[in-house]
């Protein structure tokens, strides 16, 4: 019978607690682009290396913490996204808090975006069309754009969003909407300008 | 949610999100169907968040996980914290953290179980046997709270334990016993063991203990190596597998989570779940396939209703899950269904999930959506569950002939799928090869039976299915009466009139000379498939087969004034044919010729004499599926 499974990250953090280092390199090499996908949308392109490096000391400090009681996927974009608030709290702000929470419920708008060969955001090349969003998602503030990327880009539940950036349920969803609803609102713009 | 306002942009991104709960999702579906201006906003905004979605992934620069090691390794190490009492130098070890029972053992918890529903139970083991080491060890963890001392004497090991009965933390208790299996004989040792499971591992100091499940018994048992087990004794046990020699040799088990686990340990009832190659082999052991057998993944829905049945000051609320009905005694999932506390913290809400969309879990993603896996004969497990109704989907693993809830799988391979229920046949594609997902191999496959929902007594399930049969062949008569009716129109422009039917024998029937425009009655010809083959095959009446005409199938039945019109008719559910072509009527006004009659159904057409009307009770699926009357179809 065949034997080694693939080893769950939860798994893996047992022995990165015990100081296994190949076992670590194995759990940076799984997450690596992740991170430093969620960072470098966070903090920007220039900080984004070192907050991961950040991140993974942190990770292979605190596993013997790591209770179970979220997810390795939860923990790691915990402990990044403390990484992250950390830095600036340093300059006495804390990026993540929002002064306003979006209204729950009713308080967006939503003007539908033309699908249509005239639309000029769709004629743009497909390149183009991601720099756009890009630029767009890098325009929303930091607590709309966590939200969105933890969701869109990682997938993650709300719970598990709520989890990682320590706000309420409710909360998740009308970040998320506030974030959609303000890209839409860009691309929009776009639609009109050209 | 109301049918009367807007839906909000929160209500469609939780409804896209599939975190609706399942009572407003219905309510949101069925808004977005009738709405239109919702329904722009919806599909828009959903185009938005595909849009993010695809977006390309980052990637880390090279080097990067080399730096993170480097510097990872320049930090000290952490400081173990056990005691050893010297007789052998020992490995330090970190605490086992608090959460590793938990996690990798859902079977520990049905020791748990037992104990709580046995709360005085000491347990004490000897193993007879060597090869544990030579040294007295002894853990007392602040951490974890686990007591254990493991200490050899002369050809034996003996472990006492002090399950902390009645506290608070799982954790706190560790139970080793030998395992008795009076049943297995030698030359059955190889298919016992394969009936034994390997659901996780602790480590006490350098001892690994293995977590075991008997599928034979349905036990669940700790074991060290040197023990015996049944006829076997374990030579080894390591974070990969357990080696047990036997008469026979070595069989190898290897190490399943306890997710994975408590899947097979509720027999053949697995989870959708990444299977990797050796858990895909378990199975294919465990169901005793050979290599070449197919292996039928079978995805069911169900209901399960969670209904809070009482709260003990110990463990908070004691949740027990119970389907909303057996399923003929034979649906292999659980009759209770509990729900392990921790999966629950901070997951207060159900699980919300929209019509039509079901939680797929992994192992590594144990979330209170897993519930609906754990297994019945565990009985009551500690947990917090909302009352609710939850849809769930079931997995069960099966090979040709074995049963599938009230299925028979009748013809299995790695395309296709033919089950039986009663008379009903059922044949599937597979939707999804395991080895698609690059975990099992190409001839795991799986099959949505989905579409059948699983908690439905035997009759409720008889009448799903007729009533399913006869939305099918009503499909497949309206299908064919549209063939039916080019061929026929084909065959006229040749013509220049329609053909005459044929009476049961095949012989056509002809009108008499000299009278006109009168309507013959009878069945297809075959003229429309030869010489001339307007048709390949003269389709049957799907409804035909239960006429008076015993178990023949019968052709449509059709009539026709040659020159002008056509009625094509298929009996219906009620195997009785109504629908008829009337003679011509003098009438000319355009009214019914009698009242009942129907008038003419191609309005485009006016009524002029000639054409078709038709009289008797017509087929209307808003009457009931299985209504009488006729399905029919006029033209030209």
């Amino acid at each position: 019978m065949e034997l080694a499974a693939e080893r769950s990250d939860e798994a893996l953090l047992v022995d990165v607690a015990e100081g296994h280092a190949e076992a670590f390199r194995e759990l940076v090499g799984r997450y690596q682009d992740r991170v430093i996908g969620y960072l470098r949308r966070m903090a920007g392109e220039e900080s984004a290396r070192d907050l991961a490096q950040d991140t993974f000391l942190r990770v292979w400090q605190s596993a013997p913490g790591f209770r179970g009681d979220a997810s390795a996927k939860t923990w790691i974009f915990r402990i990044a996204t403390n990484a992250m608030r950390d830095r600036h709290r340093r300059k006495g702000i804390d990026p993540l808090a929002l002064a306003v929470e979006p209204p729950a419920g009713g308080g967006e708008s939503w003007e539908p975006v033309l699908v249509s060969p005239g639309n000029p955001f769709e004629r743009l090349a497909e390149l183009e069309q991601q720099q756009i969003l890009e630029d767009a998602i890098a325009q929303l503030s930091a607590p709309l754009r966590a939200v969105l990327v933890l969701s869109l880009r990682e997938g993650m539940t709300y719970a598990e969003i709520a989890r990682t950036l320590g706000i309420a349920k409710g909360t998740v969803c009308s970040r998320k909407v506030a974030a959609l609803a303000q890209l839409n609102r860009t691309l929009r713009f776009l639609e009109n300008e050209r | 949610m109301n049918e009367e306002r807007h839906l909000t942009l929160e209500e469609m991104m939780t409804y896209l999100d599939a975190e609706l709960t399942p009572s407003d999702a219905p309510r949101c579906r069925d808004h977005l169907l009738a709405c239109t201006q919702c329904a722009r906003v919806f599909e828009s905004l959903k185009r938005t968040v595909n849009k993010i979605v695809a977006l390309p992934e980052s990637e880390a620069p090279a080097g990067f996980a080399d730096e993170a090691v480097q510097r990872a390794l320049d930090e000290p190490a952490h400081a173990p914290d056990i005691e050893v009492i010297p007789g052998r130098a020992q490995a330090q070890r970190p605490p086992i953290p608090r959460w590793l029972p938990l996690a990798l053992a859902a079977g520990l918890l049905v020791v748990l179980a037992a104990l709580w529903l046995e709360p005085n139970r000491h347990q004490e083991m000897r193993l007879a046997g060597g090869g544990a080491g030579e040294s007295q060890l002894s853990i007392d963890d602040a951490t974890t709270g686990l007591k254990v001392s493991l200490s050899e004497i002369p050809h034996a090991t003996q472990a006492e334990l002090t399950p902390a009965l009645g506290g608070q933390n799982h954790e706190e208790s560790e139970i080793v016993w030998s395992h008795e299996v009076a049943s297995a004989t030698p030359e059955s040792a190889t298919e016992w063991a394969r009936q034994l499971v390997y659901s996780g591992f602790s480590r006490i100091g350098d001892y690994i203990t293995a977590q075991m499940l008997d599928l034979n018994s349905m036990q669940t048992f700790r074991t060290v190596a040197g023990a015996h087990i049944g006829p076997a004794t374990v030579t080894a046990i390591d974070e990969i597998s357990v080696t047990l020699l036997m008469i026979d040799g070595e069989f190898q088990l290897p190490l399943l989570t306890g997710d994975m686990a408590t899947r097979i340990f509720s027999h053949r009832v697995v989870l959708f779940s990444t299977m990797s190659g050796s858990e895909n082999e378990f199975i294919r052991s465990l169901l005793g396939a050979k290599d070449e057998d197919p292996i039928g993944v079978f995805m069911l829905r169900r209901e399960s209703t969670v209904k809070k049945v009482s709260d003990t000051p110990e463990n908070g609320h004691l949740g027990r899950v119970t389907p909303a009905a057996e399923l003929n005694g034979r649906l292999v999932t659980a009759s209770e269904i509990l729900v392990q506390e921790e999966f629950l913290k901070g997951h207060g809400e159900p699980i919300p999930l929209p019509p039509g969309i079901f939680p797929v879990f992994t192992i590594n993603d144990l979330t209170p959506g897993s519930w609906d896996v754990f297994e019945p004969l565990s009985s009551i497990r500690s947990g917090l569950m909302r009352d609710g109704v939850y849809p769930h989907v079931v997995m069960i693993v099966a090979l040709e002939g074995d049963q599938v809830g009230p299925f028979t799988v009748e013809r299995l391979s790695s395309a296709s799928a033919t089950l039986s229920f009663g008379r009903y046949r059922f044949d599937l594609e597979s939707s999804l090869s395991f080895d698609a997902l690059g975990v099992g191999d190409e001839k795991t496959v799986l099959f949505d039976l989905s579409q059948f929902q699983m908690d439905e007594t035997t009759a409720a399930m008889e009448e799903a299915l007729a009533e399913r049969e006869i939305r099918d062949n009503v499909a497949r008569a309206k299908a064919e009466m549209r063939t039916l009716a080019v061929a026929l129109e084909s065959y006229y422009i040749d013509h220049e009139s329609y053909p005459l039917p044929v009476d049961e024998y095949g012989v056509t029937i002809t009108t008499s000379e000299g009278e006109e425009l009168v309507a013959v009655t009878g069945y297809i010809p075959t003229c429309l498939t030869t010489p001339i083959a307007y048709l390949s095959t003269l389709p049957e009446d799907p409804f035909g087969g239960v006429t008076g005409q015993g178990t023949k199938r019968a052709r449509y039945r059709y009539s026709t004034s040659p020159a002008n019109s056509w009625l094509i008719v298929s009996v219906g559910p009620d195997g009785r044919a109504q629908v008829d072509m009337l003679d011509y009527v003098e009438r000319q006004d355009g009214g019914p010729a009698n009242q009942g009659d129907i008038p003419l159904l191609i309005p485009s057409l006016g009524i002029t004499p000639y054409s078709p009307r038709v009289s008797g009770w017509i087929y209307d699926p808003t009457n009931g599926i299985r209504s009488d009357g006729d399905i029919f179809r006029t033209g030209p």
